[in-house]
């Protein structure tokens, strides 16, 4: 019971604290908007935008306001979910109407990816054991391939699989053409594959999360309390799990900012249905409205997983509640 | 450090070295894109005339691949700069600092460290003219809070160890200790590893960028980038173009990533 | 030392108070009394010890006479100048004349310089009026008197435990100190190296320079002190002259539990009964570390003490602060069992 307490204290100080965060991270992106140069509003919108659009643009913003009153006017609206419509991109839209769809579509490909991600290395680190001279050759080529960014691994990959289809499969006569990222029916599932293995092959991102599963594993299989698990004869086996799940935990949480970043450009590698996509196009186009919802949906959902993953390891690691509490 | 991780180090120094010298040469080299310009000599393989071959428009990928540092180089310099220097001193500070103003600072790097990275640089770019500089300074300030936590923790383990204490009580004023016996002497590595990969973090994102193009650098004006762009339209026959620009962003993230990982390393076993 | 010729002042501390921790947002912490409230004299050229268990305030007094952390409440005045008052200018000049030897033997150590490039740091800080020559020269002498002149080309990764402390004896003498406060000089040290150690600051020792012992080993206190404090939980309850410990007709029973551990106890001497015999169960386990239960009003020592239980002044002990009490020349113990004839016999 005491614990439980503890632990709603816990979340309670924890939740207080994202929201903190919230407000100066949306800050900081409305002061981003507000030091556009010259007048803001020109310089947010599509050329030929028509002043009427504009105006109503300014009032949603608050840019027609001193900066910190824009800037309540403006969150008061976000809180409720209202970041205006977009101009261009689907134009007449509710930002959220469009945006929310295309990053639920983002936030699953990421997790995906990052799990699978995470499953994979664990595998290779259960397979290697202990680092030692003779593997270094497979990390050390390891690291390097996977250090390539996301959209370089695409293309190879693209490139390697077109080449394969025209090789092997009969195309009845048609000529493909040379380029053409993976040609699939744009309702199949295997772009979003493609895209996942993607992430987790480029950035860097297998590599950096194999170091440091291997590295927990390492620390609690070598562990003094293992050793005397193991000395009494006991089945260790339960117990190095139990430790795991923390560190694993934080090494899920803390990758996920990155391949919210590389998801942008893999998406629109592969034209998928996705947040990333959408931010590319409307930034192209300066539909700013689109481009601030989805800026702040992805902030939100960083400081969301650090929410999430703090009181995961607070419920399961008594420690952090003694040390936070 | 092992035979193999040593190999790693001599050969990552050397890819590093080799483009920070191409970096430096690259503005020396005269080069007008519209004047290379020759559809005569499109997609030439490789030879002793065109080292690389030629792309679509005929134009000598080597000379192109050099001038495609200038897009990157300067920015990615600039950008690990500004992480290692602020993220350096604020890290340096918050280890040692207690209170309010370590708490505030703290904040203020967190702060900073939700921001999802690229998806505000593309914020920034749609809101201001974008250019690499643009990218890479915003780049730079995001990564302060990342350079910043590494040299916290370096420094709360030196204050444990009395290192701090034992300098000032021998007599060194509190700056130069700060400077000279912590960032210098203790954390070079760290800076060391930190610079590198901000450095191939720009190198991403210019180069992505470019690809996608937009935000990057614009045609004529070669990038890595940009040059891997021509595969869309290239033959399948001829890879040249976009396999050798991607091969050197390849080779140039993995080598300065690799360089820096390493020289940390042999730098961290030095100290010990 | 004899009376007549008793030499001045150089530190002179006067009711030291540190405290730590408290504060936190929504849970109120009680602060802890690392020092509550210590008076202290170091006359010039003197050797003294002070001794206690790790956690009791020892390294911290120390710490605070350098002004390496601050201060609640009290002075520290150095050679007459106030200390934590000082402007950067005088404090400049005052770290020169006080310094440290910590704990950690490689604490102010350069992984990547040389024994001889750090003694140049070091003279080229405090001894601005040599030239390049002038400092090779110094330095290697430094450098002899601490045995390393063949070092001196040596990085400290080569060093052994016992030569890191050196290379750090040899840069605190090129400021040319007026003291320097040792803590734990010989922990972690084997016994021959330990012994080094000790002849080496006996040796070091010329008539100007005043040693702080910060230690817990009284064998090696005893050894190469002149006058012993005693600290136990943030205060100081007994001085006594080094010849004196072990000998005295009454010691503070928390001293005499340190005696008794470190078997310095003269045969057939003992304390009347009231002590407490070996093996005794403690009243409750013991922890120097524990501050819960000491109040700034009582004895420290009231809740382990059986001495005051055995004489039934306990009520006493925790309800009031014992004052000194003068047992011989420049022996004092703070205990009130201290006043009574049964007690000290």
């Amino acid at each position: 019971m005491n614990r439980l307490l503890a632990l709603v204290l816990v979340a309670g100080r924890r939740l207080a604290g994202g929201l903190l965060l919230l407000v100066g991270a949306t800050f900081l992106i409305y002061f981003t908007i507000r030091s556009a140069p010259g007048d803001a509003i020109d310089a947010i919108t599509p050329m030929g935008t028509p002043p009427e659009v504009k105006e109503k643009l300014a009032a949603d913003f608050g840019l027609d306001q001193e900066p910190l009153a824009g800037y309540v006017t403006w969150l008061g609206r976000s809180a409720h979910g209202d970041f205006g419509e977009s101009l261009v991109t689907v134009t007449g839209e509710e930002v959220m109407t469009a945006a929310l769809p295309a990053f639920r579509n983002t936030l699953l490909l990421s997790f995906a990816a990052l799990l699978v991600c995470q499953v994979l290395a664990t595998l290779l680190a259960l397979v290697l054991g202990e680092p030692s001279s003779r593997q270094q050759v497979l990390t050390g080529a390891l690291y390097f391939f996977t250090a390539a960014p996301s959209f370089v691994a695409a293309i190879f990959f693209s490139q390697a699989l077109n080449a394969g289809i025209r090789h092997f499969v009969d195309t009845n006569g048609y000529e493909p053409p040379d380029w053409y990222p993976i040609p699939i029916d744009a309702k199949s599932i295997m772009q979003y594959v493609f895209a996942g293995l993607m992430l987790i092959a480029g950035d860097g991102l297998f590599m950096d999360m194999f170091n440091t599963v291997r590295a927990e594993i390492s620390a609690v299989r070598n562990a003094q309390f293992i050793a005397a698990i193991r000395a009494k004869g006991a089945s260790t086996a339960p117990h190095t799990l139990r430790n795991l799940v923390v560190p694993f935990i934080s090494a899920f949480a803390a990758r996920l900012p990155l391949v919210l970043g590389s998801v942008v450009i893999v998406e629109y590698f592969f034209t998928l249905d996705g947040a990333g996509y959408l931010l590319l196009e409307a930034s192209k186009q300066r539909d700013f409205p689109i481009v601030v919802g989805l800026s702040v949906l992805f902030t939100l959902s960083i400081i969301v997983m650090n929410l999430v993953a703090d009181v995961v390891r607070a419920a399961i690691d008594p420690r952090e509640v003694a040390r936070n509490g | 450090m092992g035979k193999f991780a040593r190999l790693g180090f001599w050969l990552s120094g050397l890819i590093v070295l080799a483009v920070i010298a191409l970096g430096c040469i690259a503005p020396l080299v005269p080069y007008e894109p519209a004047d290379a310009v020759s559809y005569d000599d499109a997609l030439v393989s490789p030879s002793l005339a065109h080292l690389m071959g030629t792309d679509e428009q005929g134009r000598d990928i080597a000379i192109r691949l050099v001038k495609g540092t200038e897009a990157f180089f300067l920015p990615g310099l600039m950008a690990a700069a500004i992480s290692i220097v602020l993220g350096g001193l604020t890290g340096a500070l918050t280890g040692y600092a207690t209170g309010f103003f370590r708490t505030a600072v703290l904040g203020a790097l967190q702060l900073l460290d939700t921001l999802p990275r690229l998806v505000f640089i593309i914020l920034v770019c749609t809101i201001r003219d974008p250019s690499v500089m643009l990218i890479a300074f915003v780049a730079g300030i995001l990564f302060i809070p990342t350079v910043a936590t590494v040299i916290r923790r370096k420094v709360e383990s030196l204050a444990s160890e009395d290192y701090i204490l034992a300098h000032i009580a021998h007599g060194f004023s509190p700056v130069r200790v700060l400077l000279h016996h912590i960032l210098w002497l203790q954390c070079w590595p760290i800076l060391v590893r930190q610079a590198a990969f901000v450095f191939g973090y720009v190198l991403f994102v210019e180069t992505g960028l470019s690809y996608l193009g937009d935000y990057g650098v614009q045609e004529p004006t070669p990038s890595w980038g940009n040059m891997v762009a021509q595969v869309r339209s290239l033959p399948s026959d001829a890879p040249w173009p976009w396999l050798i620009p991607a091969a050197a962003i390849v080779l140039t993230i993995s080598g300065f990533l690799a360089f820096g990982n390493l020289a940390a390393r042999r730098g961290e076993e030095a100290v010990r | 030392m004899s009376a007549e010729t008793t030499p001045a002042v150089l530190v002179e501390g006067r009711g030291i108070v540190k405290t730590f921790g408290g504060g936190g947002l929504l849970r109120r912490q009680e602060p802890t009394r690392a020092i509550d409230g210590v008076d202290l004299d170091i006359r010039v050229g003197e050797v003294v010890a002070l001794i206690g268990e790790s956690g009791s305030g020892k390294t911290t007094l120390g710490k605070v006479l350098l002004r390496l952390t601050s201060l609640d409440a009290g002075t520290v005045r150095f050679g007459g100048a106030d200390v934590f008052r000082a402007n950067n200018a005088t404090l400049r000049k005052l770290r020169r004349e006080f310094q440290m030897v910590f704990q950690n033997q490689s604490a102010n150590l350069h992984p990547k310089m040389t024994v001889r490039e750090m003694m140049d740091e070091s003279l080229r800080l405090h001894r601005p009026e040599l030239d390049a020559a002038g400092r090779a020269a110094q330095g290697s002498e430094l450098l002899s008197r601490v045995g390393l002149a063949a070092r001196s080309e040596q990085r400290p990764a080569s060093l052994s435990g016992g030569e890191r402390r050196r290379v750090g004896l040899a840069r605190i003498l090129a400021t040319r100190p007026r003291l320097i406060v040792a803590d734990e000089p010989t922990s972690g040290l084997d016994a021959a190296i330990k012994q080094q150690m000790v002849d080496l600051l006996k040796v070091l020792k010329d008539p100007d320079l005043a040693y702080l012992l910060i230690s817990h080993d009284l064998g090696l206190v005893r050894k190469i002190s002149e006058r012993v404090l005693v600290m136990l939980k943030g205060r100081i309850i007994e001085e006594v002259p080094a010849a004196e410990l072990g000998k005295a007709a009454f010691h503070h029973p928390y001293t005499h539990k340190l005696m008794r551990a470190a078997d310095l106890l003269e045969d057939g001497h003992g304390h009347p009964a009231a002590h407490g015999r070996a093996g005794e169960p403690a009243a409750r386990p013991y922890d120097p570390a524990d501050r819960s239960g000491v109040t700034s009003v009582g004895c420290v020592h009231a809740a382990d003490c059986q001495l005051g239980a055995r004489l039934g002044i306990l009520s006493r002990c925790s309800g009031e602060r014992p004052k000194p009490v003068a047992l011989g020349p420049g022996h004092w113990v703070a205990c009130f069992a201290a006043e009574s004839k049964e007690a000290v016999g």
